[in-house]
């Protein structure tokens, strides 16, 4: 884990050194792109070839909709705190 | 919406092909996935590094707006740490590693295979559509019913790019900015918290 991190921090590093050339961003958006599209595949493919994932994908798409739905809600009703209390005074 | 549509196609394909069984023998994908992963992070990194967006909005000293993503995390990861008590087959902490994608399903679904496991990647990926999909749906319910900041609380990492529009037109633009910053703190928090969640 330590190494994806040090690996994460080297590339902002080298994004910060590059931040003159738009023209890299550029590229590395659609690389990224690219390696994310190749890495979902990819879990795709595992997930094709593991039949304990396939045959609890009702019970994986559960759990998902619950996990989302708590961590809308409890962000949602915290940032309706936040609000009344930072934001609504100078609003108008 | 286009984007998703993109990534459940490559989702989709790579289950269909596995499904198949027409893999060649001895294809390690696990090993292969982790250099492509090391790949990604470094590619993610660069893109946040190099963009100059990313640092002038850091750089914005309103010590308000701060609190936006702050309270997003915190409600984020109660949310889902509480609701881990009513899901038996999850522990607290893989309940929060996928909260923690804040609606960023392709990074923290790639991130969280390769850490812990092919069905919580699953889980991972699903829940964080759901995020996305839900927050282009209910910002303008939400944002009657809990202020101006709901939309962007709901929307999490997308508050930046794939629900700013609805945010913007529900919220107004003046909040657009700060959806802007809310967002890519997010994004960027997401791979540290995803690890530190998980470890």
């Amino acid at each position: 884990m330590i190494v994806i991190l040090i690996v994460l921090s080297a590339g902002i590093l080298t994004g910060l050194l590059l931040i003159k050339r738009p023209k890299i961003h550029r590229i590395n958006n659609h690389l990224l792109n690219w390696a994310i599209y190749l890495l979902l595949f990819l879990l795709g493919l595992s997930v094709g070839t593991n039949k304990e994932v396939i045959q609890n994908l009702g019970k994986i798409g559960y759990e998902a909709l619950v996990i989302a739905l708590a961590s809308i809600f409890g962000s949602v009703i915290l940032s309706g705190l936040l609000f009344k209390l930072l934001f609504n005074k100078n609003a108008k | 919406m286009r984007s998703s549509l993109i990534i459940i196609g490559f989702f989709a394909s790579g289950v269909v092909l596995g499904l198949s069984g027409k893999l060649p023998n001895g294809f390690d994908f696990d090993k292969f996935g982790s250099y492509a992963l090391y790949l990604l992070m470094f590619l993610a990194g660069l893109s946040i590094g190099s963009d100059k967006n990313s640092w002038s909005v850091l750089a914005t000293h309103n010590y308000k707006i701060i609190w936006v993503p702050v309270t997003i995390i915190i409600g984020t990861l109660t949310g889902s740490a509480l609701v881990s008590l009513i899901l038996p087959s999850l522990t607290m902490k893989e309940s929060m590693a996928v909260g923690a994608g804040f609606g960023y399903y392709s990074l923290s679904s790639v991130f969280i295979t390769q850490l812990h496991s092919h069905s919580l990647g699953v889980t991972a990926l699903l829940s964080n559509i759901f995020r996305e999909v839900f927050t282009l749906l209910a910002t303008p319910i939400l944002v009657s019913y809990f202020g101006n900041l709901a939309g962007i609380a709901s929307g999490g990492a997308t508050a930046m790019d794939t629900t700013l529009p609805v945010i913007s037109k529900y919220s107004g633009k003046s909040y657009a900015i700060i959806a802007v910053f809310s967002g890519i703190v997010l994004t960027i928090l997401v791979p540290f918290l995803v690890t530190f969640i998980l470890s």
